[in-house]
């Protein structure tokens, strides 16, 4: 049966198609630091893995949480995944630019956790997450930070190939 | 049953995919995987929840095997069609190569049927093939893509310098 949260096009809307407007507006904006296919692989991480975890927990026989208004799938939820891109893409790019080595590491990749954390928070606060089913939000700062772990063994994969 | 067979098959064709000679670099390949991972989850999310055209299992062993199947082995037999692909230059042997992934797609959807992972309502294994085969055409699609980026990169590249 379909859960039904609010059927207006409101925040949540809003709060998606803005946030990923901005975010690409940052891309376009920064000077580049990697190939267009160095990029887009970057950019496809995020989208491939929000979509992976977000279609296999929100979705039955787990189905922990809802996305944006009611618990079917929605062109604005796949958007919301899309918009997941930007963010590994500047994840990476910082990576990069501060150079990140060594214990640094550790620093980088709590400081993004609990970044990804907060905008976790928002999101719920403009109705795009509903964890009404049970779901806490502390289970995905260890995702958060695995990811984030991953996606730097992958451009670390990338570099030396 | 479902499970260990699925899991055995996975890493048989981790093997495979990880041991054959590519033509397409490890940046290409992952680009490849996540545009495939990213197509699966969309298809079979849509026709579950949105189209109701099959039903998935709600018991979790038997919806590890369906991710299994949407996430590593759907995209990892895509990735090694596409470099036995640009491997083979005999049209005859490309079709044989073709033949094999597209058997072992449907022989996947049948095992899942039969596992009762899926259960058809208004679907068909015709159908199914169907989309096996657009997932090959995809892959195809997007390496010779990946291919025209790269080459027009490094002239760009070439100009630069």
């Amino acid at each position: 049966m379909t859960v039904i949260y609010e059927k207006s096009f409101n925040y949540n809307e809003w709060f998606v198609i803005i946030n990923f407007i901005i975010m690409l507006l940052i891309i376009w904006k920064l000077p580049k630091q990697f190939s267009i296919l160095e990029g887009t692989a970057h950019f496809l991480y995020g989208i491939a893995i929000g979509m992976f975890f977000d279609h296999t927990i929100s979705v039955k026989p787990w189905d922990f949480y809802d996305v944006n208004d009611d618990s079917s799938y929605q062109l604005i939820d796949f958007l919301s995944y899309v918009a997941y891109g930007p963010y590994s893409y500047i994840f990476i790019y910082l990576y990069k630019k501060l150079n990140i080595k060594g214990f640094t590491h550790i620093i980088y990749v709590l400081l993004w956790g609990c970044f990804s954390v907060l905008i976790e928070w928002v999101s719920i606060k403009v109705g795009l997450f509903h964890f009404d089913k049970g779901y806490k939000m502390y289970w995905s700062f260890p995702i958060y930070i695995f990811v984030q772990s991953l996606q730097i063994i992958f451009y670390q994969i990338i570099k030396r190939s | 049953m479902a499970l260990p067979i699925c899991m055995t098959l996975t890493l048989l064709i981790i093997y495979i995919a990880f041991f054959i000679k590519k033509k397409l670099s490890f940046l290409h390949n992952s680009i490849v995987f996540m545009i495939i991972t990213i197509i699966s989850k969309n298809y079979i999310t849509l026709m579950t929840m949105e189209f109701k055209l099959f039903k998935i299992a709600e018991k979790p062993s038997l919806f590890l095997v369906l991710i299994l199947n949407r996430d590593i082995i759907i995209p990892l037999l895509i990735i090694i069609c596409i470099n036995l692909h640009f491997q083979i230059t005999k049209w005859s042997k490309r079709i044989i190569v073709y033949l094999i992934i597209i058997g072992f797609m449907q022989m996947m959807d049948v095992l899942l049927k039969y596992f009762g992972v899926i259960h058809f309502i208004n679907w068909n294994l015709l159908y199914a093939l169907v989309v096996n085969v657009t997932y090959i055409n995809i892959g195809l699609g997007i390496s010779k893509l990946l291919f025209v980026i790269s080459s027009w990169e490094g002239q760009r590249n070439d100009r630069n310098i």
